[in-house]
């Protein structure tokens, strides 16, 4: 190998061993970015339940929709699944992220929709932004 | 030798950045402690840039035919284009088992930077888990296989590409496969850290979805690639043989199929969690014994590569990687308890818990039919193979009961389905597929296993039908959409289910294509003189002699067939036969007339000094269905695959009302 070779081969080597190495000689707290916080990770995490129980809140809808539910089996379903999603609404707000109410079921939706057809005087008292319909995005 | 120097000791050092990767990761995961836990991180990034970079070297060397190198030697030569001088990269042991090692550090990389910020108790053991499959991969090629060794007499020409791999074909149907098989490392390396941090919620399966997603997907068009491949340049008319390196490929994406379903019992109900891990660990540990029976050469296939003494480095490793991952799961055991039971039989978490039986009994048939003459050996002293007639004696009929299963599933709701709902959604489907059964026997066709995967084809693609026009009602009930933005609403708010309903479809295309050109291929082989003809199935083929041309590469001869059906002419046909220079092989390229509803397929055997030649001609029904079922499966992955919100129509609307 001639010199010239040798010194870029150990120059790329010497980079990647003192990129690895950096946490090691630097405080991590200089190195972390924030990448290490707790309670950011925990409302990703909820965040992504709250994506999964709506995602669970929906298909339950469709199912019965496309007749696949009898009614009783949708409330039962459809009861258990907004209470997940009102627990996991509860957590993010404890942790300072607000955001609407829990997604509604399809007759609530259907309500909510024949309230705000009917004019904003059906709607008084309600501090709520009317639910979205089936399959729309919330 | 910059070039040169560089790779090799850029493998040398990423070789100590991923060991010090596992146990910094490793170390700091356990005591808690942040600056390993980045060390060890950055050693795995600076690791993979440093296998990225011998990569580049290995590519450029290939591109500027640098015989120097023994490994360029032997797979380039002068007459090589720059096309397959690229693809030449894997056409080798040292460089497939580099590229190899190349995704799997892309994967490394991408896994790094979209978890910066979350899953921060997973993702030490993550590192590890990836960095130690590098750190095998990396033994291999410091140890065994170096790339980058250099020749003491540098040659004038290269031995050059396997003529069999200088096909578009086999340019990408090993990266493909590739990237489904290291894929699987990432949902892999995800269970182990949720088994040793004990984070068992669903939270790492929702991470890695779109991983096993993405592994699933190209090991499956790597799959059919292979098949397409197989059909135009082998010669023997067919894409599937039951090889044992077909089979190892075959094998994790029926695991990872299995996987695909079972998770999402998970995801809605919190059950199955032993199952899911050990699917996940098998599938993965199935991708290595592909790799192993592929180099080993323990047995026979015209895909194997040589019989290589390291490839036992890779059972140890099989062995000790599926030692670990098993133990942690025994550890696991008392966290890893279902949170529900099944309801009822008829749900669809029963269905897919069947489905899931089905796929790995399948799995479990191919694995023993192609273990089996090391098996047999092992006994009895004799080597005994077992080809495409134990396979399909066996696998056809399961794979009737998973088309079955992929026919009633969607019709099903999670938990439970009552009688009265089922009677009602499974009437239309049924009648259709009776429907279909009848006319096939009305017609003649009395093949029983064509019959059956043709109705039950029938049936899959009639429940799919009946989701997507109750679904479309159910839009047009509150929406008032029409029916194409009713397809592409439903289709894009639902992208997980209706995408998966697109990849039944394309099953079930790709079934009705395979069942008949199974059963109803015609095969007829004859010697004919200039000007003689053959008739095979209403087709008549019609010999018009032979050319020949030459190349830098070959020489070929080609015979010109004129093809007629019902008395009209319907074109020509060229079957080509090709003797390469270096090295010296003779190959077939076959002359095939591509149509909707058959394939015809002619072979050139050899020509005589009489100017006759020898012909093996075959008609294959419906086998486009095949590929157009690969291209189904494809699109509907491509919707599985897509973001969430992708693709919807953000505008709301005015209650009841039309489009705003």
């Amino acid at each position: 190998m001639d010199t010239l070779a040798l010194l870029v081969v150990a120059a790329i080597v010497l980079a990647a061993f003192s990129y690895a190495l950096l946490p090691l000689i630097r405080p991590p707290e200089a190195l972390a970015d924030g990448a290490e916080d707790p309670g950011a990770e925990e409302i990703a995490r909820l965040l992504s339940e709250r994506e999964r129980v709506y995602r669970d809140i929906q298909q339950i809808d469709m199912d019965r929709e496309m007749g696949k539910l009898s009614e009783e089996d949708y409330a039962d379903m459809i009861g258990r699944a907004r209470t997940v999603a009102i627990e996991v609404l509860r957590r993010l707000e404890a942790r300072g992220v607000r955001e609407g109410m829990a997604p509604a079921s399809l007759g609530e939706r259907e309500a909510a929709r024949a309230a705000m057809a009917a004019g904003p005087a059906s709607m008084a008292g309600s501090t709520e932004a009317p639910p979205p319909p089936p399959f729309l995005p919330r | 030798m910059f070039l040169i120097d560089l790779g090799h000791y850029g493998l040398w050092a990423a070789y100590a950045l991923a060991l010090f990767s596992v146990g910094a990761s490793v170390w700091g995961g356990l005591a808690r402690r942040t600056e390993l836990v980045l060390a060890g991180r950055n050693a795995a990034v600076a690791s993979s840039c440093l296998v990225a970079l011998a990569s580049v070297n290995l590519f450029a060397l290939l591109l500027m035919r640098d015989y120097r190198v023994e490994y360029v030697s032997s797979v380039v030569n002068n007459t090589l284009n720059a096309f397959y001088r690229f693809s030449s990269f894997w056409g080798g042991q040292e460089g497939s088992l580099l590229l190899w090692l190349l995704l799997l550090c892309v994967y490394t990389v991408i896994v790094i930077y979209q978890n910066r910020d979350r899953n921060s108790e997973l993702m030490p053991y993550v590192t590890a888990t990836m960095m130690g499959t590098a750190a095998f991969f990396l033994t291999i090629l410091n140890f065994v296989t170096p790339p980058f060794d250099t020749l003491a007499t540098v040659p004038l020409d290269g031995r050059g590409l396997n003529p069999l791999l200088q096909d578009w074909g086999m340019v990408i149907h090993p990266p493909n496969l590739y990237l489904g098989f290291v894929g699987f490392a990432v949902p892999f390396a995800f269970c182990i850290g949720a088994l040793v941090s004990g984070k068992l919620d669903a939270g790492w399966i929702a991470t890695t979805r779109r991983w096993t997603l993405t592994a699933w997907f190209f090991n499956g068009i790597g799959i059919l690639l292979g098949g397409a491949w197989a059909y135009r340049e082998l010669g023997w008319g067919g894409y599937w043989a039951w090889d044992p390196v077909e089979n190892a490929s075959l094998m994790p994406w029926l695991m990872g199929t299995a996987f695909l379903h079972s998770v999402m019992i998970q995801e809605k109900r919190g059950m199955l969690k032993v199952w899911n891990v050990s699917l996940i660990i098998t599938t993965y540990l199935l991708t290595l014994f592909g790799t192993f029976l592929t180099r080993s050469g323990i047995v026979s296939s015209v895909h194997a590569f040589a019989n290589s003494t390291f490839a036992w480095a890779f059972l140890a490793y099989i062995i000790f990687a599926g030692a670990i991952a098993f133990a942690l799961v025994i550890w696991r055991l008392p966290r890893l308890k279902s949170e529900h039971e099944i309801e009822s039989f008829f749900s669809r978490e029963a269905s897919f818990l069947l489905n899931n039986v089905v796929l790995v009994s399948i799995t479990f048939a191919v694995f023993w039919g192609t273990m089996f003459p090391i098996v047999s050996e092992a006994v009895k002293g004799i080597k005994v193979t077992v080809g495409p007639p134990f396979f399909n004696q066996v696998n056809v009929p399961i794979v009737l009961l998973l088309m079955c299963l992929a026919g009633v599933g969607p019709l099903l709701a999670w938990r439970r389905a009552s009688m009265g709902q089922l009677r009602k959604n499974f009437v239309y489907p049924v009648s259709v597929a009776l429907i279909t059964l009848g006319v096939l026997v009305t017609f003649g066709v009395r093949h029983v296993y064509a019959v059956l995967a043709i109705s039950l084809s029938i049936f899959m693609i009639a429940t799919i039908y009946l989701e997507y026009y109750r679904g479309i009602a159910a839009r047009r009930r509150y929406h008032g959409d029409g029916l194409f933005s009713g397809v592409w609403e439903i289709t894009m708010r639902n992208k997980r289910r209706f995408g998966g309903y697109i990849v039944h479809l394309g099953m079930a295309v790709f079934f009705i294509g395979v069942a008949a050109s199974s059963a109803y291929q015609q095969v007829g082989e004859v010697r004919l003189r200039p000007g003689e003809s053959f008739a095979l199935n209403g087709v008549r083929l019609r010999y018009e002699g032979v050319r020949e041309e030459k190349s830098p590469q070959y020489r070929s001869a080609f015979a010109r067939l004129t093809v007629y059906k019902g008395g009209r002419r319907l074109g020509e046909l060229e079957a080509e036969k090709r003797i390469y220079f270096t090295p010296p092989q003779p190959t077939t390229e076959a002359g095939i007339r591509y149509g909707f509803t058959e394939d015809i397929y002619a072979v050139f055997a050899d020509v005589g000094e009489d100017g006759g030649a020898s012909f093996k001609f075959l008609i294959n029904p419906l086998i486009n269905w095949v590929w157009a079922g690969g291209f189904i499966f494809t699109l509907g992955a491509i919707v599985c695959f897509l973001p969430e919100r992708w693709g919807r129509r953000r505008k709301r609307r005015p209650a009841g009302g039309a489009e705003a």
